[in-house]
């Protein structure tokens, strides 16, 4: 496809991007100043330096195109177009080969203090976000060239492009293990290869979201042209099944946490490192699940205010108590950390009891109060008389059940118990959610009164 | 300003916007945006729009300023 408007949209894409790109290899040359004390080579940010100098011509270029024609015509957008295209694709390509060299040059996983690929996944996240946003902006989709085809065709040209990226990896291995082998660079070791297919596998996971994402945007915007409109948006469950799967993770992980840290004279010094490790990537974790909440509650919020538009202000009421309860959830962890110096200050021991009996209290309130949020949108749905509404009763029993056992079975003297019920409880939890979602996305009303609207 | 002049046309043909869309090689939502005029399509898409539903370019883009 060859769409002219496409084209001329492109541009100021790229444009935009390019910006974007400034800006990110700038910090990160700043970050590995400052980390390195020194100026890095191109051992250490060879990708950086090439992504900023190539922004900087394409920048240069525009600027010029700007200063000598009077008035835009199509022949300088073209030429514009094809500049930005062919710059685009060197970026990408170059940053990509000068990371390779990196890698291969660089025995240690990591550059001062920071992972020898968190350049390059960065660059590759904000870019599919960024692009993603300018895309949407100019009213194109990111996956624009197959985004209009059959289901099927589109499932297998998404296939394609992760099949693609998967053989670049595979390939930056192997030839990173040739060169090694044949002692035309250092010697490789296992963290090399991880920290290749660690950025694939993010790269991957990025791109499989965002077609997904897309997809399902598609389809609903020619259903609702159809006339159709869908209660939830499917991506609703998309994020669900992130979060979930996230949800999952963490609390069967924090049960063999607990295990470990009580029981730390059992554990080697490197298995505690490890789970220590893990438990800061999850708290890190935390703050990218609670915008992908905050992203799912605006979702969720607009579905329902275009299904029932009469019920705006109380769908609004719902949705901001949700998103308070999952704010505290989040910075609950927090402040205990906030705490934790103030004790040791006051390291008297009824100070220190009187806090963790006020921390205990404010879990138990929070772990009351949080239960009011699938109550509410029980009350909410059950309202419109929806078959799936009864579903988040259950989901309700959960919780309740983990606080009968935590009180009945307190988790120190009845730790196996409770790791059986961690994961009981966290798994059946899981798929309710998902359960529940599926029939809220997939829940079509026919607006069979209104008349048929085409947009865009 | 909403091209209804194309839109009709297009119905008339019996297209959807999506049929049209692929028939002339481009995206669906430019369709839709120049149908609902927030789009100006080149001369060369103007002609291949034209071709498709048998009209000139008088009939589906030709708009008269002194009645506005």
């Amino acid at each position: 496809m060859n769409d002219e408007r496409i084209e001329s949209k492109l541009s100021i894409i790229k444009k935009n991007l390019t910006i974007v790109w400034v800006i990110i290899a700038f910090l990160s040359i700043l970050v590995k100043l400052i980390a390195l004390q020194s100026i890095p080579g191109l051992r250490e940010a060879g990708a950086e330096y090439i992504v900023l100098v190539l922004s900087v011509i394409a920048l240069i270029y525009q600027l010029i195109v700007s200063l000598s024609t009077q008035t835009p015509d199509e022949r300088t957008e073209k030429l514009t177009y094809r500049f930005f295209q062919i710059n685009f694709k060197l970026t990408i390509y170059l940053s990509i080969t000068l990371y390779f060299y990196q890698i291969l040059m660089n025995t240690q996983p990591m550059i001062g203090r920071l992972p020898i690929n968190s350049f390059i996944n960065l660059f590759f996240s904000l870019t599919f976000l960024f692009y993603y946003v300018f895309a949407r902006k100019q009213q194109i989709y990111f996956n624009y060239k197959t985004i209009e085809l059959e289901s099927s065709e589109y499932k297998q040209s998404v296939l394609k492009k992760i099949g693609y990226f998967l053989l670049i990896g595979v390939g930056l291995c192997m030839i990173a293990f040739g060169a090694s082998t044949f002692a035309y660079v250092p010697q490789q070791g296992w963290t090399t290869y991880i920290a290749i297919m660690l950025s694939c596998f993010i790269i991957i996971l990025e791109f499989l979201f965002l077609a997904v994402y897309e997809r399902h945007h598609y389809t609903e915007a020619i259903n609702h042209e159809k006339g159709q409109t869908i209660l939830v948006s499917k991506n609703v469950l998309l994020f669900m099944i992130v979060m979930g799967v996230f949800n999952l993770f963490t609390s069967i992980f924090q049960g063999h946490y607990f295990i470990v840290m009580v029981n730390y004279e059992n554990y080697s010094h490197a298995t505690r490192f490890i789970y220590e490790f893990i438990e800061l990537l999850i708290f890190m974790g935390r703050i990218d699940i609670f915008v992908m909440s905050l992203i799912t509650s605006v979702i969720i919020f607009r579905s329902l205010v275009r299904s029932h538009p009469e019920s705006r202000f109380k769908i609004k009421q719902i949705i901001t108590l949700a998103i308070i309860f999952s704010s505290i959830a989040l910075f609950q962890p927090f402040f205990t950390i906030i705490i934790q110096p103030f004790i040791f200050i006051n390291a008297s021991a009824t100070v220190i009891r009187t806090i963790a009996y006020g921390i205990n209290i404010f879990n138990y309130v929070l772990a009351i109060v949080s239960l009011l949020v699938p109550l509410l949108y029980y009350s909410y749905f059950n309202g419109y008389k929806y078959s799936f509404s009864s579903l988040f009763l259950f989901l309700l029993v959960i919780p309740l059940l983990q606080m009968i056992i935590t009180l009945m079975f307190p988790a120190y003297y009845h730790q196996n118990l409770n790791l059986i019920m961690t994961y009981l409880l966290s798994i059946s939890s899981f798929i309710l959610t998902i359960v529940l979602w599926y029939k809220a996305t997939h829940y079509t009303i026919t607006k069979e009164l209104l008349p048929v609207e085409e947009s865009a | 300003m909403t091209n209804l002049k194309m839109k009709s046309a297009r119905v008339a043909k019996g297209y959807s916007q999506e049929a049209l869309a692929k028939l002339i090689g481009v995206s669906r939502q430019t369709i839709i945006l120049i149908e609902q005029g927030q789009y100006n399509p080149s001369l060369n898409l103007c002609l291949l729009i034209c071709h498709q539903l048998d009209k000139t370019l008088n009939d589906l883009f030709w708009e008269d300023l002194t009645n506005e």
